[in-house]
């Protein structure tokens, strides 16, 4: 049985004693820190660069600028774009690099980076999908995925619509850094803030013009990521990388918040139209949908990001005739990039609305009508992949069963005939993510374990620890293969020294992946340790002890037949030292069957889908578009799971994460391109306030067909979905002012602001009640 | 030159360190003393991450409270107790009782909140002897946290109030209790003379800490023609400009700590409150929940405890910002303000005292002293705030609305707003109406669009104009549909 651990780091976060990156960058003798000179334009030529500020200030020791890189000038990582590390003739977006200063202390650095003239020749940039659709600005053909099947003609009703989803910041506490350290024959280690060690590694080897083995990246931690250090990480280690080596010293760069949030890339805003066919009984038959991503100035993941959404475009919903298109466009904004759920929310939000809005003209229930459309087993989703566990209705039922769905409608209903200027509404979204990277290639992992001659465990993976206790499942995972405890191992920081060629931790994938690798690993060791143990059974209580009886538990070996002799782990691991066992292994992990034709659009991209529901309360203050949110139900499809306390704060924090996607959150650029709300003061996540006390989340611990290691799902991203409700469920609300429910016109985020204009514009369409 | 070097505990110690003007609490403790479990991250008092604890003294009897020190000018932990996340452990291994049942409960992740989370739990701890739930989440709210969605913490956090109401002993670590002796020794020899300095990195010459008026005119005469001069109390919107833009004054004047700044005193006709009382003060101060517990409700919407323990009420008057929740509400409680400068003292009324956006009446090296409210029986007060989020949020529009009424009449009205001019301001044409009329009377729709029609506001980052102008026609009928329930419940 499996013990929920508790995080590794734990201890360490709460006294303050964790390693970041600041903190070995804090040791380090002799360092300097870098600043980036970046565009204050978001489209132009530049026309000359005036050093002459810097030169005033003692503690300035270099300007470097894109003539100064040995190698490849540019930072794009398998996606065929050309994004310069620093910018040459053109830059591209406000924010964008230009030169790098490099001074004594960071203050220095950032005073002379500021300080430092630019000049350029202004031309008009793109900023909106509007604009780029205008321009034909364009990543690419549109991508369309297309299945019909057969399907009743009869009583066909029509809706259509648009929605623009807006952009969210990540706002991950640790700004973006990097520590550089230089070695000698021109070696490096980069101790970056990165989800991405290999692309680190990849990018950081060609600026210099080196080969890989040149750079080693260490991670020990990163102080939150959520997709926003997958791909971004890379442009401030090739910053820190190139000053380290221009002035062979080791260098520093650490983003200040403001600075952070306005020149790296966010979620991608999305303008979605949609139209939907259906039938009296709430039937859906047909759907179209349009996503039009603003992939900012460079592709970065956008070509992913667009696949996942096209690829969940269904949210969990079967529906005959799917005409679903896509297509990322260039913009002057700075590079959208992955966020978790990596585009699924905007397609399935779209989705869900759709439905909501079916659901509205036709006065039915909000729960009946997605039980009514959730997939069957062996139905097929639009890219062809058959649904073989199909849990959308189990878990909807059990939404209805936690959430006291029947009394809850009937209280809200009795409630807004008694208030005039308050109102309660309820939001459902039906959750299924899948998982495996849709790059199939990605879906590969390593992990590497040593037991040292006293029974201690050195563990490496791939993976990158950022607060979702990734090294603590894994660890788990190794535990229970060898029969240990927690104790017993350390987790290594992950390093491409001892991990080479590792996937990023993204797509939800990072247990999967690394978790199984070290599982592989584990049992390798198990099987050679089980094999010497028989000797030393003899040697030691001088009994016969069959291979096939070896038990490993507890810290203890024994068999099943000699349950009092047993040896210790410290002892067998000494033992099988000294008897020449080989106590290291690597192991890699690929998911099976997964195949997915990229020309086509068909084939099968995931392993397997999380399922889950949710279902949030809120109300209204009509007057004043201000609204909380009372209570929150989450079903989640845990599998069984490597430690459930785990789980659960990543479904609270994933939830509450989308919360304020969908309520609060907005990304604003003004019509230069400059980002407007880049500070936490502008920029609003949900605070302690935003969260109540009715928060009920039911983890189904149930084994399911499909699965991962053992018999875990992942759960990283797939959470984010259930706080979508909340943007429903303050629609719900409106919906009791309103004649024409169907027709609210409510933005996204569903900022008060945004609420009390929907309101109003009920009132001036006359539609208020 | 007068020596620059200040003592204060720190996490148990006492030290000495010469400053250099214009630093910030936080740099003290990552870059002097090196302890970088304290996090920086958003460096503008918003996300609550740099938290540390405060100890001073107050009547013979040690406070404790928790502040945002990325905001927190160094020079004012002179005679002063700081409590960082490494003070509450003595050994490595060993785990102080919040952090054990924070460990248990998975209420970090990232790591990088969490020390702060910590240390706001702990200031909540010591500052009371007894704990609920309601006051846990407001010392909490200032403390953002991007990982867990919270529910770990809340629950984490429960467990340790409920531990340590029957363990109040082990709050405080024995090094700490020697800290707190220690700091209350300093404090015999008090001495808040604190001047100049040779210039720092940043330009800033002298950061005064003045304990009297006489000392502030004193000083202004000899700096004067010496360039920048700024008064300063809480700090806390001052040095966001510092941090963010690197941007200062050469000269600080801190009068937080003149007596006559600091009271609050009340009789039946008025309540006066000194300009440095903090906003935290002011909410939990029983002379104000008593005489005046409107005032307590408004500032208890505003920012987080981390910064209501150091921002003023005389800074949220004085910086003028065109959203002051306090100015505005001040404003409908038809407050005087009491202007201290070289000259000495005059009164002006606080409707009178905004000129235009970020402009006062205030000359120079002039500041506000005290603020004097009328009190009345007989009269409905109402607050809405309107912001994008509940706590810790600057409004987009708020409102104040004052009524006195008798026998079923209104006599004087006054509603001001805030974030829908230049500066916080009356609307003028409602008071007329209301006047004289009976409940019975009211048409509320048609006063709200009255309202909404005297200000132009403009659009920016915390709302559009068509927004704001709803706003306003709403707040009015928000206050006066409070207002004719309470009247008619009152017969």
């Amino acid at each position: 049985m499996k013990v929920n651990s508790k995080h590794l780091s734990g201890k360490l976060h709460l006294t303050g004693k964790s390693t970041f990156v600041e903190n070995i960058a804090l040791q380090a003798k002799d360092c300097l820190y870098a600043y980036p000179v970046v565009s204050s334009k978001a489209k132009a030529k530049i026309i000359k660069l005036d050093s002459e500020a810097s030169k005033s200030n003692p503690n300035f020791k270099h300007l470097i600028t894109y003539e100064d890189i040995p190698g490849e000038n540019n930072i794009a990582h398998g996606n065929g774009d050309n994004q310069p590390l620093l910018a040459v003739k053109d830059v591209n977006y406000v924010g964008q690099p230009i030169a790098i200063v490099v001074a004594t202390t960071l203050e220095d650095a950032i005073a002379i980076s500021r300080k430092i003239k630019v000049e350029y020749e202004e031309e008009i940039p793109i900023l909106t999908v509007n604009d780029a659709v205008q321009a034909k600005s364009e990543y690419g053909p549109r991508r369309l995925f297309q299945r019909i099947d057969s399907c009743s003609k009869d009583d066909i009703r029509e809706l259509q619509g648009n929605l623009t989803i807006g952009a969210q910041e990540h706002f991950y506490f640790e700004t973006q850094r990097c520590f550089v350290a230089n070695e000698e024959n021109g070696y490096f280690t980069v101790y970056s803030s990165t989800q991405a060690v290999s692309e680190v590694q990849e990018v950081c080897a060609r600026l210099l013009g080196v080969s890989s083995n040149y750079i080693t990246v260490d991670v020990r931690r990163l102080g939150g990521a959520f997709g926003g250090k997958e791909a971004q990480a890379t442009l401030w280690a090739g910053i820190a990388t190139i000053a380290s080596y221009i002035c062979q010293k080791p260098v520093y760069l650490a983003l200040e918040r403001k600075d952070d949030i306005s020149w790296t890339g966010k979620r991608h805003e999305f303008v979605n139209s949609y139209k939907i066919k259906y039938n009296s009984e709430g039937k859906l038959l047909s759907y179209e949908l349009d996503l039009k991503a603003n992939g900012g100035a460079y592709i970065d993941l956008s070509f992913a990001i667009l696949e996942r959404a096209l690829l969940h475009s269904d949210s969990g919903y079967y529906i005959p005739e799917m005409n679903i298109t896509g297509t990322a466009y260039r913009t002057n904004l700075p590079p959208n990039t992955a966020f978790r759920g990596f585009g699924a929310p905007q397609s399935i939000l779209t989705t869900e609305l759709a439905l909501e809005r079916v659901a509205y003209s036709l006065k039915m229930d909000l729960l009946d009508i997605r039980k009514k459309n959730v997939y069957q087993l062996g139905q097929t989703t639009q890219y062809g992949m058959e649904v073989q566990e199909a849990l959308g209705l189990e878990m909807l039922e059990d939404l209805e069963e936690i959430s006291n769905y029947q009394e809850l409608k009937a209280e809200i209903a009795d409630f807004n005939n008694n208030h005039k200027y308050r109102k309660r509404g309820i939001g459902i979204v039906t959750g299924k993510f899948g998982i495996s990277f849709t790059a199939t290639f990605l879906n590969q992992g390593s992990a590497l374990i040593w037991i040292y001659s006293d029974g201690s465990i050195s563990l490496s993976h791939g993976g990158i620890e950022m607060g979702q206790q990734l090294y603590t499942k894994v660890a788990t995972v190794v535990c229970e293969s060898l029969g240990i405890t927690m104790d017993n191992v350390r987790s290594e920081s992950t390093n491409t020294k001892r991990v080479g060629n590792s996937s990023p931790t993204a797509a939800s994938s990072g247990s999967d992946l690394n978790g199984n690798a070290a599982r592989q690993a584990s049992e390798n060791l198990k099987a050679r340790l089980a094999e010497i143990s028989l000797k030393l059974f003899k040697e030691k209580y001088d009994i016969n002890v069959d291979l096939d009886d070896v038990l490993f538990d507890n810290n203890l070996i024994f068999s099943k037949r000699y349950i009092e002799k047993a040896l210790t782990f410290k002892e067998l691991a000494h033992y099988a030292y000294m008897n020449r066992v080989d106590l290291g292994e690597h192991s890699f992990y690929k998911t099976p069957l997964i195949d997915f034709d990229k020309t086509t659009n068909k084939g099968r991209p995931f392993y397997y889908f999380v399922y889950g529901a949710s279902l949030m309360v809120s109300e209204v203050d009509i007057l004043t578009g201000s609204y909380k949110i009372d209570s929150i139900y989450v079903v989640h499809d845990n599998g069984i799971p490597l430690n459930a306390e785990i789980d659960k704060g990543q479904i609270y924090g994933a939830t509450v994460q989308g919360l304020g996607y969908c309520t609060m959150e907005e990304v604003k650029y003004n019509e230069k391109g400059e980002s407007m709300a880049n500070t936490p003061s502008t920029y609003k996540i949900p605070a302690m306030s935003d969260v109540c006390s009715n928060f009920l989340v039911k983890q189904v611990n149930k084994e399911r067909s499909q699965a991962s290691v053992l018999g875990s799902k992942a759960v990283g991203e797939p959470p984010f979905l259930y706080g979508l409700a909340g943007w429903f469920s303050i629609m719900n609300a409106i919906s009791y002012v309103t004649k024409s429910p169907e027709s609210i016109n409510l933005k996204m985020p569903a900022t008060p602001e945004a609420v009390l204009l929907a309101i109003e514009e009920i009132k001036k369409r006359g539609l208020y009640v | 030159m007068q020596t620059s070097i200040i003592k204060f505990v720190l996490n148990g110690e006492l030290k000495s360190l010469e400053i250099s003007p214009g630093t910030t609490l936080l740099e003290i403790i990552r870059d002097s003393y090196h302890l970088n479990g304290t996090k920086s991250v958003c460096n503008e008092g918003d996300c609550g991450a740099c938290t540390v604890t405060l100890v001073e003294y107050q009547e013979d009897k040690p406070l404790f409270k928790a502040i945002n020190s990325c905001l927190y000018p160094a020079e004012k932990i002179m005679n002063k107790h700081v409590i960082t996340v490494e003070g509450l452990t003595c050994k490595d291994s060993e785990l102080h009782p919040i952090q054990e049942i924070l460990y248990n409960n998975y209420s970090t992740q990232c790591g990088f909140c969490t020390p702060g989370i910590v240390m706001s739990i702990f200031a909540y701890l010591a500052e009371n002897s007894e704990y609920n739930e309601e006051e846990l989440r407001e010392a909490l709210n200032g403390n953002l946290c991007r990982c867990t969605g919270y529910v770990h913490i809340i629950q984490g956090a429960l467990e340790i109030i409920n531990y340590f109401s029957e363990h109040q002993d082990k709050i405080l670590p024995k090094k700490l209790l020697e800290g707190n002796k220690k700091l209350a020794d300093l404090n015999k020899t008090f001495n808040l003379n604190f001047a100049e300095k040779s210039q720092g990195g940043r330009g800033v010459e002298g950061y005064y800490l003045i304990k009297s008026l006489a000392k502030y005119q004193e000083i202004i005469k000899k700096l004067k023609g010496s360039g920048t001069i700024k008064v300063v109390a809480g700090a806390t919107d001052l040095y966001v400009v510092g941090n963010l833009r690197r941007s200062y004054f050469k000269n600080y004047l801190d009068i937080t700590y003149i007596p006559e700044l600091t009271t609050v005193k009340a009789d039946d006709k008025y309540i006066t409150i000194g300009a440095s009382v903090t906003l935290e003060t002011i909410r939990t101060n029983r002379l104000i929940s008593d005489k005046l517990p409107i005032l307590a409700e408004v500032v208890s919407q505003m920012a987080s405890k981390q910064i209501r323990n150091i921002a003023s009420i005389g800074g949220n008057v004085g910086n003028a910002s065109p959203v002051g929740d306090c100015a505005t509400s001040l404003i409908g409680l038809n407050a005087r303000l009491i202007l201290f400068g070289e000259d000495g003292e005059r009164e002006v009324s606080i409707d009178q005292f905004y000129k235009g956006y970020k402009e006062t009446v205030l000359k120079h090296h002039e500041f506000i002293k005290e603020i004097i409210i009328p009190l009345q029986d007989k009269c409905f007060y109402s607050f809405e705030k309107s912001a994008k989020r509940k706590t810790l949020d600057i409004s987009s529009v708020c409102s104040f609305c004052y009524i006195e009424y008798d026998k079923g009449k209104m006599n004087i009205s006054r509603f001001a707003f805030g974030g829908v001019a230049p500066y916080p301001k009356l609307a003028l044409s409602i008071a007329l109406e209301l006047r004289g009329k009976s409940l019975e009377e009211l048409d509320i729709e048609y006063l709200g669009e009255k309202v909404s029609q005297e200000f132009t506001p403009l659009s920016d980052i915390r709302g559009s104009s068509e927004y704001r102008h709803i706003l306003i026609r709403n707040h009015v009928i928000k206050h006066l549909e409070k207002f004719k329930e309470e009247a008619m419940n009152e017969g």
